[in-house]
């Protein structure tokens, strides 16, 4: 149970940073695609610190993907669902969905985000199964 | 190498010295065949007690506090509990909180969408690894 806790909140943890470098990242080139279109921008001081307890907040329905006795497709829905509630609300709570076309740019990329890391993670597999298999050959012993 | 073999009396204890520069795989696995090559566990076959050597062995199972033995075809039980059984050598790996596998009887692996990885072994049966222990296999084989 102690290495349950300790892996969710390592997980937790990086993925707290991976979400406040994509989104300050997102929204930087956001800022600029707006600016080049010649529309004015603006940005508080305190943008960070929202970025960042929205980051936070993103990370807590992690802990739905250890609950194991949900299958694995249905708890990827579930923390999606529950993910992009989370992600609305702070929004709200921020003051970010200040009009139709920041929630469209917004959204769009928390999705391209959240498709990105699932295909990022299904790679990964791909690459360790693919490293496994090599070391296996001669592995090898028949009965 | 160089292999220098001395045949000793009966009444003598039967002993290997290896000098090596360092462990190698090879080097290991001479270790391993030395040690527990042809050593065998107790198991329960139609209700007698019969010697499985441990060689033969392609994973151990924990179903509903029993613990079960499965070789190339056939199926025994054991008294023995899962843990107890850990330490068969080092080719024997916990791939779940109730499976031990043999990775010398593991033909390929093949990574799943459910964030599992399947191991295909030599007789062809299919085994799921939990991904919390695919780190162990990749360190066992030296990724």
């Amino acid at each position: 149970m102690k290495n349950v806790v300790k892996d969710v909140t390592k997980i937790m943890f990086f993925q707290f940073l991976m979400i406040s470098f994509g989104v300050l990242l997102g929204n930087g080139i956001a800022l600029a695609i707006n600016k080049m279109a010649g529309e004015e921008v603006n940005i508080v001081w305190y943008f960070p610190f929202e970025v960042f307890l929205v980051a936070f907040s993103c990370t807590l329905p992690t802990v739905i993907m250890f609950i194991s006795k949900i299958p694995y497709i249905a708890r990827i829905i579930l923390h999606f669902v529950v993910l992009t509630g989370v992600l609305v609300l702070n929004c709200f709570i921020v003051g970010w969905f200040d009009s139709i076309k920041t929630v469209i740019e917004i959204l769009t990329i928390y999705i391209l985000i959240y498709i990105g890391v699932w295909v990022g993670t299904q790679l990964m597999f791909k690459n360790d199964a693919r490293k496994i298999n090599e070391a296996l050959k001669n592995n090898e012993e028949e009965d | 190498m160089k292999v220098n073999i001395e045949l000793v009396d009966t009444i003598d204890e039967e002993i290997a010295i290896i000098k090596a520069h360092e462990l190698t795989k090879e080097i290991n696995e001479a270790i391993e065949l030395l040690k527990n090559g042809n050593s065998s566990i107790p198991v329960i076959n139609n209700g007698n007690i019969e010697l499985l050597p441990i060689k033969k062995i392609y994973y151990i199972e924990s179903i509903d506090n029993k613990t079960f033995i499965y070789d190339k075809e056939n199926v025994y039980e054991t008294k023995q509990k899962l843990y107890e059984l850990e330490n068969l050598g080092n080719n024997f790996l916990r791939c779940s909180k109730s499976m031990i596998i043999n990775i010398k009887k593991i033909k390929s692996v093949r990574a799943t969408i459910n964030a599992k990885m399947e191991c295909i072994l030599l007789n062809d049966e299919k085994l799921e690894i939990a991904r919390s222990y695919v780190k162990d296999l990749k360190l066992h084989l030296g990724l």
